[in-house]
């Protein structure tokens, strides 16, 4: 087992600035990441996916964690950013499983559990929720699991994805709070 | 020169204000356009996603009702055998002249449970006590969800009168259990008749077969060394039936028949009498672990093998046997 580790130096026999990850980001203001994020999850092809982890019992803190994750992999924005955003995205992902009329978890109920194991979990459901996925419906949404699944080993499952929102993404995370128009079945009358 | 400066900030306040006012009126866009296709679509994604929890729910349920404990059945479901066992035990059930076993069934149970490591098991549990509150939402009530609350915290308010708004953690995956089917039906007298005549009929060539005759309309096997054959044929059912209702069989029911034929030739090959096989062998054993022993004959010192028994040539033994082939001779 000690030997699966990279050994020293490992890192300077790879290209320079080949991962994603190694250049700039692609945004650093943490506002246009929130709505790259928003933007991304809203999207109907990803959403059912989302909303079908979630409801396959995939706690929001660690979907958050797992977007996240799989958005600084791909070089488009750093962790500082991540974690400035990070209790926005949360709470996105609590409102559209709200909205949605969803039954979800936001965290594990035994937090005694250990790091390893949720981990695990969180792969299994996010596999799960893939296998469950129609055939036909295995589009966008689909890959983007994938990708989570596939960030599950990396990301820092013990980050807090809660709290308060920081000023520097306050006006744009306010929108989330907004109450929904009143235009609905229940206004009328 | 001091005007300058804060005409510059002023022109960067306001140039900042438009840029972030663009940026809320872009995340209301987003919220309002999924807010759009939670209503139009959205609904019926989730209604699907609830009717397949609710299938597998009437699913185990089923199962229960064939006896099968629920944590079991619960087992089958996370490994997706649970539907294909449920469809062969109704064609079970509705069949007259077959009948499900109940006490195999149970046996069944324990022997899954047996192979579902624990943690998997409360997890499963966790998962089923949980989806129970699915079932109350409607898609009345997820309209109500999405467009009668006014804030987040009404919102709130309404996903909890549908139910414990805690879902489950998922139903964990387990990997298939190769169940035997066939072990679920009752071996019936009829049943295990027909068995042994198959038995007697794979063996004959072995058991040195003397003809059938016809008893009262039965077909009885005539052998040279009744008392060992006779012992052979009920060892071999003994060994069937036991195969038979191994809820992990792993092989098609027809290779019992085969394996015991094999076992018998193989150990005829290897010199044993049919005396020996008849008192000595266990037919779940391995032939190769099968030390012949001598039987006594009553002359003790002579100290020979037992010559009492029908020595026979197994057919792949006699005249221009594959083995007399390939053996190396000096």
């Amino acid at each position: 087992m000690i030997f699966d580790g990279p050994i020293p130096g490992q890192s300077l026999t790879k290209t320079p600035r080949n991962a994603p990850y190694e250049r700039p980001p692609e945004i650093t203001d943490p506002n246009e990441a929130v709505l790259w994020h928003m933007n991304r999850l809203s999207d109907p092809e990803r959403l059912d996916n989302l909303l079908f982890s979630l409801e396959f019992g995939l706690p929001i803190k660690h979907a958050t964690q797992a977007a996240l994750t799989t958005a600084v992999a791909r070089g488009i924005h750093n962790i500082d950013v991540s974690l400035i955003i990070a209790p926005v995205i949360h709470k996105y992902l609590k409102v559209t499983a709200e909205q949605a009329g969803i039954n979800y978890i936001e965290d594990f109920k035994n937090a005694e559990i250990a790091e390893e194991e949720k981990r695990n979990r969180v792969n299994l459901l996010l596999q799960k929720a893939m296998k469950e996925t129609p055939e036909d419906e295995r589009d966008a949404g689909f890959e983007m699991l994938g990708d989570f699944a596939k960030a599950t080993p990396t990301m820092d499952i013990e980050q807090e994805t809660t709290g308060d929102i920081p000023e520097e993404v306050e006006d744009v995370a306010s929108q989330i709070k907004e109450k929904p128009q009143s235009r609905g079945l229940m206004s009328r009358g | 020169m001091a005007i300058m400066p804060l005409q510059m900030l002023a022109g960067a306040a306001k140039e900042y204000s438009a840029e972030m006012d663009a940026k809320k009126q872009r995340a209301a866009d987003i919220l309002l356009a999924q807010q759009k296709y939670l209503m139009e679509s959205g609904i019926a994604k989730i209604k699907a996603i609830r009717d397949a929890r609710k299938e597998s729910e009437a699913r185990i349920n089923k199962a229960v009702s064939f006896e099968f404990d629920r944590k079991a059945a619960l087992a089958l479901e996370m490994s997706g055998q649970l539907e294909s066992i449920i469809t062969r035990l109704t064609k079970l059930d509705e069949d007259p002249e077959k009948d499900i076993s109940k006490q195999a069934v149970k046996k069944m149970s324990k022997a899954i449970l047996e192979n579902v490591p624990p943690e998997k098991l409360a997890q499963a549990m966790e998962y089923a006590l949980d989806s129970g509150a699915a079932e109350e939402v409607t898609a009345e009530k997820l309209i109500n969800a999405i467009f009668s609350a006014t804030t987040p915290e009404e919102i709130g308010k309404v996903a909890n009168t549908m139910g414990d708004i805690s879902g489950g953690e998922g139903l964990p995956s387990v990997g298939p259990f190769g169940l035997n089917l066939i072990s679920l039906t009752e071996f019936t007298p009829e049943k295990k008749a027909q068995a042994e005549k198959l038995i007697e009929r794979q063996l004959a060539p072995l058991l040195g077969f003397g003809g059938m005759t016809n008893e009262g309309g039965r077909t009885v096997f005539n052998w040279t060394n009744p008392s060992a054959a006779g012992r052979i044929v009920s060892k071999a059912l003994e060994y069937y039936t036991e195969r038979r209702a191994d809820p992990y069989l792993d092989v098609d029911i027809g290779d019992i028949t085969d394996d015991i034929t094999n076992k018998v030739n193989s150990l005829l090959l290897g010199g044993a009498t049919l005396d020996q096989i008849a008192t000595q062998y266990d037919f779940s054993t391995n032939t190769a672990d099968f030390n012949v022993e001598p039987i006594s004959t009553g002359n003790e010192n002579e100290n020979n093998i037992s010559n009492t028994s029908t020595k026979l040539t197994p057919p792949s033994l006699q005249k221009d046997s594959f083995i007399d082939n390939f053996m190396i001779k000096d």
